[in-house]
């Protein structure tokens, strides 16, 4: 592991291997994306409470788990950044937060909807969707941190710290519905005895999981990919502007 | 036709945001991406220097 990380840390090198893989990601993104929705409209069967309404379901979780999966990729960026110095790391984070703040938005919101017709309400202060808005808040944070300081080198350092010492609120979420009393209901697909849903209504749900986690890597390898060739730019413009 | 029920506008609505917010991202990325690229064709190259 420590081997592929090295042998990728030449920017020149991550950049051949991202545009040979980047072709490849977004059509098998695409053609999972169209089997987890196949899965999702006309495999699985409607829920016995909540009828059709759980088909937001495989929109909702999906998104839930890329907004955690995208601050722990941070979180490790982070220490690849900070404690090994790898120039790829900084990078990767800064890439990284946009995409999770996107299925953390998706998140909230398809939230919201399958919450009114099922609670009877669109949103409650309770630990689960109180965690997540924090996520959000954590997401615009570093983001507006990353624009507020020129210098590359001296954002990564503020911002790996702010996203270790964050880090904290991601076990927090996972665990909200576990620890404190929820209107949200307690995890049903990662949990230590197995799932607890029928497999007609899993399989698609994960399909659609895998479709997120695809997703995520091609936007991830494009958006590094777009930052590599900006570092580069802002490098030559400044070379050219001392002559 | 797919029959969805009383709650039928939330399950569209959940979709159609997604569609959005995900074209949204997507559209950012990749014009990003060529912006970026395109301005680095129009300065000269410093690899070799």
């Amino acid at each position: 592991m420590t081997d592929i990380l090295t042998r990728i840390a030449n920017p020149q090198r991550f950049t051949r291997v991202a545009d040979r893989m980047l072709p490849w990601l977004a059509a098998l993104t695409i053609v999972t994306i169209l089997i987890g929705q196949y899965g999702a409209w006309f495999v699985a069967p409607p829920d016995y409470q909540q009828g059709e309404t759980i088909r937001i379901k495989y929109v909702h979780v999906p998104a839930a788990w890329m907004a955690l999966f995208g601050w722990s990729m941070m979180a490790l960026s982070a220490i690849g950044s900070l404690v090994f110095r790898h120039p790829l790391a900084d990078v990767a984070q800064k890439a990284a937060a946009p995409i999770g703040a996107a299925f953390c938005a998706i998140c909230l919101i398809t939230g919201s909807l399958w919450g009114k017709p099922m609670w009877g309400t669109w949103w409650v202060w309770d630990a689960r969707l109180t965690s997540m808005l924090v996520l959000m808040l954590m997401y615009l944070g570093v983001i507006a941190l990353w624009r507020a300081i020129e210098e590359p080198t001296i954002a990564a350092k503020a911002v790996s710290i702010v996203t270790l010492v964050c880090a904290i609120n991601i076990p927090i979420i996972k665990f909200s519905v576990d620890w404190w009393n929820t209107l949200h209901q307690p995890a049903s697909v990662l949990r230590l005895d197995g799932p607890t849903i029928h497999s007609s209504q899993l399989w698609p749900l994960l399909v659609m999981g895998l479709a997120a986690a695809l997703l995520f890597a091609t936007l991830l390898l494009l958006r590094m990919r777009t930052e590599l060739m900006e570092r580069r730019l802002r490098r030559q413009m400044l070379n050219a502007a001392r002559g | 036709m797919l029959d969805l029920g009383q709650n039928g506008g939330f399950i569209l609505a959940s979709y159609a945001v997604t569609l959005v917010v995900i074209s949204a991202l997507v559209w950012r990325s990749v014009s990003h991406y060529r912006v970026a690229k395109r301005r680095l064709g129009e300065i000269p190259d410093d690899r070799d220097a």
